[in-house]
Order: structure tokens, then sequence, then C-alpha cells
């Protein structure tokens, strides 16, 4: 493996770190390192060889973040891993959205060598298939999360209601903050199970994906992926929207 | 205002006063006698306990005037003390109408996007910690479904409820009704919630921040994101309707006066409770045991 990310994963012993920390550093990564990477290899002056293992590198890359994801997953960090205060607010991605970009690369028209160029133009109808599948069972996975995630609220709330008039009639702010506590650890122990599974299938979506396509055509997939995250975070483009001051301008 | 806010409730107290005398703890025994003619029947509990009384201090009494001005001396303060629950009743509802005038303003008026960047804030709201809303939280607030959750959990556990529920018609939470109200709240709910997922899901295809899109025109990304973000705001905002439209079902269709009260303070509470259990915990720092090995050795 190349220098930038054994050097942060090659320490002898288990490192415990910020997740903020992990993540600036992740997107650093993305966006300083393995962006350039992947452009650069996409580039006429560039080789198959290099290509390939660029490629490997932003596919693991985007992996061993939803591993981290998991290793972090645990009752009390779940809360502040589902609604970080390091992300934008904007720029939580969906599933379905990997998809959608995978078919959408195509119309992208950059200056670029010819395989590249054609990398997804006339994309054969077996590729279209194979694409569709993925999305169609994805389609498949995605409300049965939502709906283990829609249980587990629901079940928190019973649990709190249920044990409310009982409680408020003891007039006990310590006891209810208790009852209300042990719920809602309860809660979160369930749903680490549900975020893990929900990691797993963003993992096998990306990798399925990748699996099907050719090494051009992966290139340009996780190229339009690392391109959507880091788009996000643009200074400037924050700036403006920060200052945009109505929606229907 | 405070007319057309007696209306409906006088309507109510016709309907519902034996029963809600019962729960003031005033006469109220026999449904079926006061069917017939509940006033009546207070009438004649009154009189009896008056008679009662008079028996043992004015036995041997003519019949006169006087005994006849005592009971109607009698009547009046009776009537008065009935006039004043009246009152009270009226003043809970209005409190109740007034409440709800409030959620009505909050959730359609107050929290809604007027800036950009309100979409973002109303989704995730910086002012509520995050195991808040790991614990709760649709499209950043309460599920509209959850409101229901906890009518019914509080139907569940509260002993007056089950109590008067056997001997007045039916329980006082109308379980019918109210599954009912779920039943629409939560179809409405997964309406919204496909829509939510049919924009993110295509967002991607709009939202790719590639050089050449930026540069075709000024500001475009920002033009991308505008656009996408109205789609979104049209989606927060049909979830705060949805959100009152739910508490409006559940107090004037499912719940009793009385049962609305309990509930709103009850959901207040609970809001208080949780919020306060949560606030504390947005300071833990989130740390992460990184793996000994690289990534390259297995």
């Amino acid at each position: 493996m190349p220098k930038p990310l054994s050097s942060l994963f090659s320490r002898k012993k288990p490192e415990k770190l910020a997740f903020k920390y992990y993540y600036t550093n992740w997107f650093k990564t993305l966006k300083n390192t393995l962006l350039p990477l992947i452009r650069q290899s996409l580039s006429s002056s560039s080789s198959q060889t290099l290509l390939y293992s660029h490629v490997d590198l932003l596919l693991n890359h985007f992996l061993s973040y939803y591993d981290t994801l998991d290793l972090a997953a645990s009752q009390e960090n779940l809360p502040q891993l589902l609604f970080p205060s390091w992300h934008n607010n904007e720029e939580d991605d969906d599933d379905e959205e990997f998809c959608g970009l995978v078919l959408d690369v195509a119309s992208d028209k950059q200056r670029r060598p010819w395989q590249v160029l054609m990398a997804w133009k006339n994309v054969s109808q077996n590729l279209t298939t194979r694409i569709e599948q993925i999305e169609c069972g994805l389609r498949l996975m995605v409300p049965a999360l939502i709906s283990r995630m829609k249980k587990l609220q629901a079940g928190f709330m019973g649990r709190v209601a249920e044990n409310w008039v009982a409680i408020d009639r003891k007039n006990d702010g310590v006891l209810k903050e208790v009852i209300i506590g042990e719920a809602m650890k309860e809660e979160m122990e369930e749903m680490v199970s549900v975020f893990v599974d929900a990691n797993r299938l963003r993992k096998s979506v990306i990798t399925e994906i990748v699996g099907v396509l050719s090494a051009y055509q992966a290139a340009l997939f996780l190229e339009g992926l690392a391109q959507f995250l880091v788009g996000f975070r643009d200074p400037e483009l924050l700036r403006e929207f920060e200052r945009c001051k109505d929606s229907d301008q | 205002m405070k007319g057309t806010a007696r209306r409906p409730i006088l309507n109510y107290f016709v309907e519902n006063d034996l029963e809600e005398q019962e729960k003031d703890g005033m006469v109220m025994r026999c449904t079926e006698r006061e069917d017939a003619d509940g006033t009546t029947t207070i009438v004649e509990r009154v009189h009896c306990t008056t008679q009662c009384k008079h028996e043992t201090t004015k036995r041997g009494e003519d019949i006169s005037g006087e005994k006849y001005y005592q009971w109607r001396q009698e009547q009046k303060t009776r009537a008065g003390r009935l006039e004043k629950k009246l009152r009270a009743s009226w003043e809970l509802e209005e409190l109740i109408e007034e409440q709800l005038n409030r959620f009505r303003a909050h959730y359609n008026n107050a929290m809604v996007p007027i800036q950009l960047k309100d979409v973002a804030e109303l989704l995730m709201p910086k002012w509520t910690p995050p195991h808040e809303l790991a614990a709760l939280s649709w499209l950043g607030d309460w599920r509209p479904s959850a409101i229901l959750d906890l009518v019914r959990g509080l139907n569940r556990s509260s002993p007056s409820v089950s109590s008067s529920s056997s001997s007045v018609s039916g329980s006082s939470v109308n379980e019918r009704l109210l599954s009912q109200v779920m039943n629409e709240i939560r179809i409405d709910e997964a309406i919204i919630e496909e829509e939510m997922a049919e924009v993110q899901a295509k967002c991607v295809l709009h939202l790719r921040f590639t050089p050449l899109i930026k540069k075709k025109s000024r500001g475009s990304a920002l033009g991308f994101i505008q656009e996408e973000f109205r789609k979104i705001e049209q989606v927060i905002v049909k979830a705060q309707q949805l959100r009152f439209k739910a508490l409006e079902l559940v107090v004037k269709k499912v719940l009793s006066q009385h049962d609305a009260v309990e509930f709103f303070v009850a959901f207040a509470g609970i809001q208080d409770a949780i919020h306060q259990v949560a606030e504390p915990q947005k300071l833990r720092k989130v740390m992460v045991n990184m793996p000994a090995k690289s990534l390259g050795s297995s």
C-alpha cells in the first residue's frame, strides 16, 4: 500500500483517536491526495497500472471510513455519529445516490483521453442490467432498515409514556431522567445494529458497483463520488450558501 | 374569540356533563337516569342531602313559606357552584384551544425555512442535542406518529383512565378512534418519507460539483443546491403540517377535555425530560480504537 494511508494505520498498538480528528484527516486525504491522484491517472499521461492502483486506493478509502464508523459505533457514541457536529448538515450521503451517480457519469465530457471519454459511452445492456439489479436490491433493503429504526423510536416513546404517569405523580425529577436514560440506552444499543447493517449495505453497494465496472468506468465513478463529498465543503460555496437570504432567490 | 370558543364547549358539556361531573367527584352514579333527564337527577340528590340534614334539626316544623324560601336559597347556592364548574370547564377548553393555536403557529409558521441555510438547520437542528435527535427525531423534530405513541402509552399507564373506562361508555381514550388516526398519520408519514428519499436519491445527479459545471455559469453549484433545497423545503413544510395534524386530531377527536389536558402536560414534561437527559451527553468526545495492523498487512 502506498504511504499516505499506511502511515495512518501502521502503529503497533491500537490507537485511541477522537473521531472528529479521524474524519478531518480522512477528508483531507480524500480531497488533497486521492482525488488529485485519480484525476491524474485519468489524464492522458497516466499508465493503466497506476489507474488500477489509484482506483483501489480510493475504493479502500471509502470502505475504511465505514469500517471506522462501525468501530466507533457504541451505544454512547451512536447519536453523535448519526448527527455529527463535524459534518456539514447538507453532506449526508444516501445509498441510492451511488447508483444514480453511476448512471450519470456517462454524461461527463471533460477533456480526457479517448478511453476515458468512451468509458461511459455506449454502456452495454449487460452493465445497465447489473447496475439496475444492484439498485433494485437497495430499494428492497433500505425500507427494511428504516422500518427497524422507526420501530425502535416507537418503542422508546411507548416505554417512556407508559412509565410517565407513575413517575410524574411522584414528582421525582431524578427518577424521570433515570427512566428516560435507561430507555434511551436500550434504544441506542439496538440502533447500533441497524447502523452497522446500513454501513454494510453502503460498503457492499460501492464494492458491487466497482466490481461490475471497467477500470476507467470505476475511476470515473469513484471520482464523481469523491467530488460529490468534496464539493459540499467548498469554502466559497459555503460562503455563498450562508449569504443566500431566500431559498426562492 | 370567546364566543366561538364557548359554543362547541357548550355542546360538549350538554353531551358530556354527567361524565364530567363524575370526574370532578361531584354527583352521578346512574347513567340511565341521567340520559332521561340529567338535571333532575342532580336536583334529586341535592334535595335528598338537604332533606337529611334538615330532617335532624327541624323535624316537626310545618310546611311553610320559610321552608320553601330556604329550599330556593339552597338551590341558588348549588346552581352557583355548578355554574362555577361550568365556567372552569369553558376556561379549560379555551386554554386547550389556545395551546393548539400555539402549536399551529409553531409548526406552520415559526419553524419553516425562510433562508436557504434554514433547510439544513431544521433537518439537523443545532439546538437539539444528538441523543435527543437519535432517540426520536424524524426530519428534525418529533415523528407525528410518536405523538400518537405517546397518547397510547399514557392511556395504558394511567390508572384513572382504566378505572373510569369500565363504568362509563367504554375507555375514555377511544382505542378504535386512536388506531384510525394512527393509521392515517402513518400513511402520511410514509408518503413524506418516500418524497424525501426520492429527493436524496436524485440530488446526486444535480449536485456533482464537477469543475465543468461550476464554470458553466457563475454560482451554478449554488443554483443546483437551491433547487434541491427547495424540494427538501417542501418536504419539511409537509412534515411540520403533519405534526400539527397529529396533535389536532388527537386533541379534538380522540381525547376528552380532561385527557387532552393531561396529554399536553405530559407532552411538555416528556420533551423537557428527554432534553435534560440528552443535553449533557452532547459534550462527550467520540473516540475510536483504530486497529493496530495497517491496511496492507493481514
